[in-house]
C-alpha cells in the first residue's frame, strides 16, 4: 500500500493527538505560569481549556468540511492556489522552528539531568534520527508507536505526579486571584501559545477513516493533555509553591525528581522516570518532522513524502543547536509562543469562517 | 561470475551500514562510570577556615587563585564502600582529617573559596569521581552560619541537578567537622544518622527537620527560616533545637523546650510528651497530640491583633505513686490545664525570642497573613519587617486527655 494512501482509526487519532502535544513544554510550563499568575497558575490552565477545546471544533469541523482531502488541497480551495500555498509554507517554516525548540530543550534537559558527559550535539542527533527513521515509515506505524508511547509513558507520569501528595500544602494556592481576575484570564488564553500540537488535528483528520465520528475523540485527547498539564501544574504549586516554582528551570521535572518510594530502596527515581519520558517525545518530534514533508509533498504534488524527512533534518538540527545558552532557548521559547498563538489560535478559525463564508458545506461543495 | 541481484546489493549495503554503526553503539556508554570509580559523598560539612591558618600559596601559577580573603572549610564524609560492605577495618585511607581509623568512612576536609572550587580541588586529591548524587545531609557550622550566611553556599546545592531536594540540612552548634567525623553507636555513617533522625519527628517536637527543598521556599519568601540543630559532644550528637535564620544568615538558637512552642505555632507538632508538676516533686508525664490551629486576625487599619487557639488532643503516659490517681476527674482536669500552660509557655517563650529576640518572622506568619488575608497583607506587606515585632499575638491553648494508657 501506498504510504500516501494509509489510514488511521479514530482510537488512533485520540492517542497520536496526546502524544503529539505532551512533551518537554509540560514539565517546563509550571514555571512560565507561575511567574505569570502566582499561586492562580491552575486556574489560568482551567480557562485554557476553553480555547484549547475552541481551535480543537474548528480544526474538526474544518477538516468534516473536507473528508479525505488533505490540509493544502482544502487551503487552496478557501485562501486561494497563491494564499494555499503561502500557509502551507508557513506551516511548513512553523513545524521545523518548533520542532528544533523541542529537540533542543529535551537534549538540554538529558544532558542536564541523566547524560552528563554525552556531547548535547550526539544526544540531538541520535534523537533526530530515530524520530525521522519514524516519520519515514508513515501515518500508520507512527500512530503504532503513539500509542505504545502514551500507554507506557502517561500512567506512569500521572502516578509519579500524584504519589508527590504527601508533600502537598494547599495553602500555596492562596491568595485567590492575587494579581486579578484579567491577569489569570489572559494566562490562560496565552496557554494555547505553549500547546504546539494542537495544530496537528487539521492534518491528521485526512488520514482518518471515519472523520464525521472524530469530533469526540479529537476533544477527549486534548481534554487529557490539558488535564495532564493541569495536574502537573497544581502538584507543582501544591509542593513547591509559585515563588519556588519560578525559581527552578524545570519545576516538572524536580517535582518527579522529588517522588521518594517507602524505604527509599529505589533513589533518584526522576532519572528513571526521564528515561521512559523520553519515548512520548519522541512521537512529538517524529510528527513534526512528517507533517511538513507531508505537506511539502502535497503541495508539490509528489507521492511521497520520504525524501524531505532527510531534507529537513539539517534544518532541525540547525534551528536547534543555534541557541547559545538556557537563556536564549527560554527567550527563544517566547517569541515562538506568539508565532503559536496565531497558529493554533487564530488560524483555523479563520480558515473556517472564510470557509463557512464562501460557501463551503459539508463534503467541501459550494452552495 | 554470479551477477547479484539489486535487493541483494541492498541487503548488503544496509548490513554494512549496520556494522559500522554497531561500532559507536556498541563502544560503551558516553556517561559510564563504574560503581567502584565513585566516592559517594554523604554528608557536607561548611565551616569557616580560621584567617590565622590561612597559609601563603606555596605553588604560583598562572590563573591559580592567590587572593583568598575568605575560606570555606568543607569536610565529606565518604564511606569506604568495600570496608562498609564486608564489616573489616582496612585501616588508613585518610590522608587528612585523623582520628576516623575506626571509621568506615573517609572524612577529609578541604579549603576553597567557595564550595565548586573546594570540591574541584578534592577532584585532584581522590583517585575517584566526587559523586554528590547520594548527599544526605549538609551540616553548617554556627560560626559561618553567623557570619557569612547561607545564600552564597546554599546556591550550589540548589543548583547542582545531581543533589535531590530531600537533602537534610542542620546548623552546627559547633563545628560542622566535628559533626561528620562523629561515630554513631549503631549505624556506620554520621550521615545516616542524621538523616535517619527524620523519623523522630513521629515521636518528638523538641526537634526540627527540614530539607533542602522546603528550606528553599522558606528562604526565597523572605530570607528567614528555622533549620534543625545539631549539638556534638564528646561521643553523641543532640538533634534537640532550631537555628533561627534572619536575611539567610543565623540569628540564634531556640532551646528544646522552645522548638517545641515553635513547632506548635508552625502547626507542626506531631507529638510530645510535657513533663507537669501539680505539686513538689508530683510529675507527670502527658503526651501531645492531633492539634488543631485556628488563627483568626483582629486589624483596626493599623495594627494587626492576631489570636491562636490551640485544641490538642493527648493522654496520659506516666503519673505519679498510685494507678487510682487518675480515677478522679478533677485530676484529670487540672493535668489539662497544666499541660494546656505548658504548651501556651514554649509557645510564648518561642514567639517572643522571635519578635523581640531575633526579630525574624522565621515561623512564616507573614506568609500566613499574606496567603489569608491579602487585604491587611496589602497595608503591612511592604513594611512587615518592621511590624513582625509590634504584633500583638494572644495564644490560648485548650488540651484535652483522651486516654489514660492500659492501666486505668
Amino acid at each position: 500500500m501506498q504510504q500516501g494512501n494509509e489510514r488511521i482509526d479514530n482510537l488512533s487519532l485520540f492517542f497520536v493527538v496526546i502524544a503529539i502535544i505532551v512533551e518537554t513544554g509540560l514539565l517546563l510550563a509550571p514555571r512560565i505560569l507561575a511567574k505569570e499568575t502566582g499561586a492562580d497558575a491552575w486556574l489560568a490552565v482551567m480557562i485554557a481549556f476553553i480555547p484549547a477545546l475552541g481551535t480543537s471544533f474548528f480544526m474538526i469541523r474544518l477538516g468534516q468540511l473536507f473528508p479525505g482531502e488533505r490540509f493544502p488541497s482544502y487551503c487552496r480551495k478557501i485562501a486561494g492556489k497563491w494564499g494555499g500555498i503561502l500557509i502551507c509554507l508557513f506551516f511548513v517554516g512553523y513545524w521545523v522552528v518548533n520542532n528544533g525548540r523541542i529537540l533542543r530543550n529535551f537534549s538540554d534537559m538529558i544532558k542536564t539531568t541523566l547524560l552528563f558527559q554525552t556531547p548535547l550535539e550526539i544526544i540531538m542527533l541520535s534523537f533526530l534520527i530515530c524520530a525521522a527513521y519514524l516519520a519515514r515509515s508513515g501515518i500508520k506505524s507512527m500512530a503504532k508507536f503513539s500509542v505504545i508511547a502514551v500507554i507506557a509513558s502517561v500512567p506512569i507520569g500521572a502516578l509519579l505526579i500524584l504519589s508527590t501528595y504527601r508533600d502537598w500544602d494547599f495553602g500555596n494556592l492562596l491568595p485567590f486571584m492575587e494579581k486579578g481576575w484579567l491577569k489569570v484570564a489572559v494566562a490562560g488564553v496565552l496557554i494555547i501559545g505553549q500547546s504546539e500540537g494542537l495544530e496537528s488535528l487539521l492534518f491528521l483528520l485526512p488520514v482518518v477513516n471515519q472523520p464525521k465520528k472524530s469530533m469526540p475523540y479529537g476533544l477527549a485527547a486534548i481534554s487529557l493533555a490539558q488535564l495532564l498539564l493541569l495536574s502537573v501544574v497544581t502538584a507543582t504549586l501544591l509542593d513547591f509553591g509559585a515563588n519556588q516554582a519560578t525559581q527552578l528551570t524545570a519545576p516538572g521535572l524536580s517535582l518527579i525528581q522529588s517522588v521518594e518510594l517507602p524505604g527509599r530502596f529505589l533513589e533518584r527515581l526522576g532519572s528513571i522516570y526521564l528515561t521512559v519520558w523520553i519515548i512520548i517525545v519522541f512521537p512529538t518530534i517524529a510528527f513534526f518532522l512528517y507533517f511538513p514533508c507531508q505537506v511539502l509533498a502535497d503541495t508539490f504534488k509528489l507521492p511521497e513524502h520520504r525524501p524531505f524527512v532527510l531534507l529537513l533534518l539539517p534544518a532541525v538540527y540547525l534551528i536547534g543547536i543555534i541557541p547559545q545558552n538556557l537563556l536564549a532557548l527560554f527567550k527563544f521559547s517566547e517569541l515562538m509562543q506568539w508565532v503559536n498563538i496565531g497558529v493554533i489560535g487564530i488560524l483555523p478559525a479563520a480558515l473556517y469562517l472564510i470557509a463557512r463564508c464562501r460557501g463551503f458545506k459539508s463534503g467541501g461543495k459550494t452552495k | 561470475m554470479k551477477k547479484i541481484s539489486v535487493e541483494k546489493k541492498g541487503r548488503l549495503i544496509s548490513g554494512c551500514y549496520l556494522l559500522i554503526g554497531m561500532v559507536f553503539i556498541l563502544s560503551g556508554c558516553w556517561d559510564q562510570i563504574e560503581i567502584e570509580q565513585r566516592s559517594f559523598v554523604l554528608a557536607m560539612g561548611i565551616d569557616e577556615f580560621p584567617a590565622s591558618e590561612l597559609k601563603p600559596v606555596q605553588i604560583r601559577e598562572p590563573g591559580l587563585l592567590e587572593k583568598r580573603p575568605r575560606q570555606l572549610l568543607i569536610t565529606m564524609e565518604i564511606p569506604k564502600t568495600g570496608q562498609t560492605a564486608t564489616g573489616q577495618d582496612q585501616g588508613g585511607g585518610s590522608a587528612q582529617g585523623g582520628g576516623e581509623n575506626e571509621k568506615p568512612a573517609w572524612v577529609p576536609s578541604i579549603t576553597g573559596v567557595n564550595i565548586s572550587h573546594a570540591i574541584s580541588e578534592m577532584r585532584i586529591r581522590s583517585n575517584r569521581q566526587i559523586f554528590l548524587g547520594h548527599l544526605r545531609v549538609i551540616a553548617v557550622g554556627d560560626e559561618f552560619a553567623r557570619k557569612e550566611g547561607l545564600r552564597n553556599v546554599l546556591d550550589f546545592f540548589f543548583r547542582v541537578p545531581e543533589i535531590q531536594r530531600e537533602v537534610v540540612l542542620f546548623i552546627v552548634n559547633g563545628r560542622a567537622q566535628e559533626v561528620l567525623k562523629f561515630i554513631p553507636p549503631d549505624v556506620e555513617q554520621a550521615a545516616v544518622y542524621l538523616s535517619q533522625v527524620s523519623i523522630l519527628e513521629k515521636f518528638s517536637s523538641r526537634f526540627f527537620f527540614i530539607t533542602l527543598g522546603d528550606l528553599a521556599a522558606d528562604l526565597l519568601e523572605d530570607g528567614d527560616a528555622l533549620i534543625g540543630r545539631v549539638r556534638p559532644t564528646s561521643n553523641e550528637a543532640v538533634t534537640g533545637g532550631m537555628a533561627v535564620i534572619k536575611e539567610w544568615k543565623l540569628a540564634g538558637f531556640l532551646g528544646e523546650i522552645e522548638t517545641m512552642g515553635a513547632n506548635l505555632l508552625k502547626n507542626q507538632l506531631n507529638r510530645e510528651t510535657i513533663i507537669v508538676e501539680d505539686k513538689p516533686n508530683h510529675w507527670y508525664g502527658i503526651n501531645v497530640f492531633g492539634v488543631q490551629r485556628e488563627i483568626k486576625p483582629i486589624w483596626n487599619g493599623r495594627q494587626l491583633r492576631l489570636r491562636y487557639r490551640f485544641i490538642t488532643e493527648g493522654e496520659i503516659e506516666e503519673t505519679p505513686g498510685s494507678l487510682r490517681t487518675t480515677h478522679s476527674r478533677q485530676v484529670l482536669k487540672h493535668l489539662e490545664r497544666l499541660a494546656a500552660a505548658s504548651l501556651k509557655e514554649a509557645a510564648e517563650a518561642a514567639l517572643a525570642k522571635l519578635q523581640h529576640g531575633y526579630r525574624a518572622d522565621a515561623i512564616g506568619l507573614g506568609d500566613y497573613v499574606r496567603r489569608h488575608w491579602p487585604k491587611i497583607w496589602r497595608k503591612l506587606g511592604p513594611r512587615w519587617k518592621q511590624e513582625f515585632p509590634r504584633i500583638r499575638v494572644e495564644i490560648q491553648v485548650e488540651h484535652k486527655i483522651r486516654r489514660m494508657g492500659v492501666s486505668m
